[in-house]
């Protein structure tokens, strides 16, 4: 604790420099925390949902483009498939077109929605209501808490994909899985466009997740020759081929996390070799004083990762604050219901930072400890 | 001599500059007794420094060995050697060489660090250094808020602090005026006749040398000494 006010003082010496590197890794470290918790969040869409029983068929050129209605009855056939619901994504304008109104809304058969989507959990009645209610929908518990929705209450979206502006009325709030979705009558939509009978993707309840190999291959071998050739895969897949819509984001972020990264040790490095070399020739004082090269060693590499540690402990409040508080996660959470910043982040993060810290300090500092006390004593001759 | 602090045998020092060699010290015999005050004088690139360094245990010969207290420091390693630096040497530099993000109370407890004391110890011995050199009301000052005669005063404090048998002075009044310069030449000897510090002092000016018991003059790698010869105090014998 006796070198600790040594190790902040010399840390004060250039202000200006040592807040620039602090927000320098906290950039870095911010990239790698949204990074590892948009990876976490692919990882357990399937474990979190019951998606282990569910395959999604979609179209194999572009999940926006769609199919007919009449595979419906074909994929219903399928040794090992138990319920089949047609679901299309509506992305529709909720008040206005901010993320803090962005939600998932789908358009599915509402008959089925419940047999494929067995762990919702919603009364009977609200089912039954939703169900007998062409202009009915119902919401996930986490979407109606945000918006303080209650069922009777009165949803008008905007049509940003279709030209239409439905006027639904909320019949029930379920819980169990995906609680950030909102889902509405496909009957709706399909008689005001005169019922072209187009599918976005068939959501395929499995009689157990052994049977997903088989039924994949055995539906998409099915319209294989078709003028509508599918691609089914998992859940989980098709959530991130969703967010590949976006562009392929993970790799994105990942590719730009770990460059920045690399970046920030590299000038880190510069940073801390700049430091030390203005401080050759008070080292070879404190060596002439006494101190010990690993003593030396050691307080320069402190001084590094505290100024990592510093910066990752910024990025991660500022990725909680942003992602958590301020509404970005929202965007994400379109896609990813289990978006969040968790503690296993954060301390990712701050393993991050203290990597970057000890990596960027470890040369410059190894290099001032060995300096000759001469050499630096001849600098200020 | 009669108790002997330092002791330099047949000591010679020569540096490579890529493929030359050149000699600075040539086979230098020196004794110094305890609580000496020895000026070292000599043209520039005469090898003061350089002999100066050998003593206090930063740099080593070529040949020869150094003896401090009739222990061989030639042969110590770099971490016996950073020890025994600690305890048995302060060091006093021409341009003051004090941190300059710690105050005056923080230089001088620097040394202190390297040892056991506790932190109501440290600040003790702390200020009884700083009151040696008549700063104690300066504790929080910085080196910047200071002037060069002060500096040079908290220096000296972090000399002593350690209560080291040897005070090795490199130029200490080369960057002064001349008041300054008096004072803290008046500070220095007041060491050595107080508080019984064995001083080795280089220096280009000849009333500065004027303060300590011999001269010692390296021209060409060669020793001499003019001046008296130095009494050992009854305290050291």
């Amino acid at each position: 604790m006796k070198y600790l006010r040594l190790i902040t003082k010399n840390l004060g010496r250039n202000k200006r420099r040592t807040v620039l590197t602090v927000l320098s890794v906290s950039v870095s470290v911010f990239l790698l925390a949204t990074m590892q918790a948009v990876i976490a969040a692919l990882g357990s869409i399937s474990t979190l949902t019951g998606g282990e029983y569910r395959v999604v068929v979609r179209r194999n050129t572009s999940i926006a483009d769609s199919m007919p209605e009449a595979y419906r009855q074909k994929i219903e056939q399928v040794p090992g498939v138990v319920a089949v619901c047609p679901s299309n994504w509506f992305g529709g304008i909720y008040k206005e077109d901010k993320p803090k109104y962005t939600f998932a809304q789908f358009f599915v058969d509402a008959n089925s929605l419940f047999d494929v989507q067995l762990e919702a959990q919603i009364s009977p009645e609200e089912k039954a209501a939703f169900q007998q209610d062409r202009t009915g929908a119902i919401a996930g518990r986490k979407l109606a808490d945000k918006y303080g929705w209650k069922v009777g209450d009165v949803i008008d979206l905007k049509g940003a994909i279709y030209p239409l502006d439905p006027r639904l009325t909320l019949r029930g709030i379920y819980t169990g899985s995906q609680e950030t979705n909102f889902f509405f009558h496909r009957e709706y939509v399909e008689e005001a466009f005169g019922r072209p009978g187009r599918v976005g993707q068939y959501r395929v309840r499995l009689d157990s997740p052994g049977s997903a190999p088989r039924v994949m291959e055995e539906i998409d071998s099915m319209f294989k020759n078709s003028a509508a050739p599918t691609k089914t895969e998992t859940e989980a897949a098709f959530a991130a081929g969703f967010i590949s819509m976006l562009g392929n984001v993970k790799g994105l972020i990942s590719g730009i996390g770990l460059i920045v990264v690399f970046t920030i040790t590299l000038i880190g490095a510069n940073t801390m070799a700049m430091s030390t070399r203005e401080r050759f020739t008070e080292v070879a004082v404190m060596k002439a004083l006494g101190f010990r090269p690993g003593m030396i060693f050691t307080l320069l590499l402190a001084e590094s990762v505290l100024i990592a540690l510093v910066g990752g402990a910024l990025a991660a409040v500022a990725a909680k604050v942003a992602f958590q508080f301020v509404g970005l996660g929202d965007v994400l959470a379109l896609f990813l219901q289990n978006f969040k910043i968790t503690t296993g982040t954060i301390a990712i993060a701050l393993g991050a930072s203290a990597l970057i810290g000890l990596v960027s300090g470890g040369i410059p500092a190894w290099n001032a400890a060995r300096i000759r006390i001469v050499d630096g004593l001849r600098r200020v001759a | 001599m009669p108790d002997t602090l330092i002791n330099l045998v047949r000591v010679t020092k020569h540096y490579r500059r890529d493929t030359i060699d050149i000699p600075v010290l040539d086979n230098i015999d020196l004794e110094v007794a305890h609580g000496e005050f020895l000026a070292l004088m000599g043209p520039s690139g005469s090898g003061k420094t350089t002999l100066l360094n050998l003593i206090a245990g930063i740099d080593k010969p070529n040949s020869g060995r150094v003896l401090i207290d009739d222990k061989e420091i030639t042969k110590l390693s770099e971490q016996q050697l950073a020890k025994w630096r600690a305890r048995h040497v302060g060091f006093i530099f021409q341009l003051y060489n004090l941190i300059p993000v710690l105050n005056a109370f923080e230089n001088v407890e620097l040394p202190l660090l390297l040892t056991k004391l506790s932190k109501s110890k440290r600040r003790e011995h702390v200020m009884t250094a700083l009151s040696v050199v008549g700063l104690e009301d300066r504790e929080r000052h910085y080196p910047r808020q200071l002037s060069g005669g002060q500096e040079q005063r908290v220096a000296i404090a972090r000399a002593i602090v350690t209560d080291p048998t040897l005070l090795v002075a490199d130029e200490p009044t080369g960057d002064l005026d001349a008041k300054s310069a008096e004072e803290i030449l008046d500070l220095i000897k007041r060491l050595n006749e107080e508080f019984h510090k064995t001083i080795i002092m280089v220096t280009h000016d000849p009333r500065a040398a004027s303060h300590a018991h011999a001269v010692l003059h390296l021209e060409k790698g060669v020793l001499s000494r003019s001046g008296g010869v130095y009494e050992v105090p009854a305290a050291h014998n």
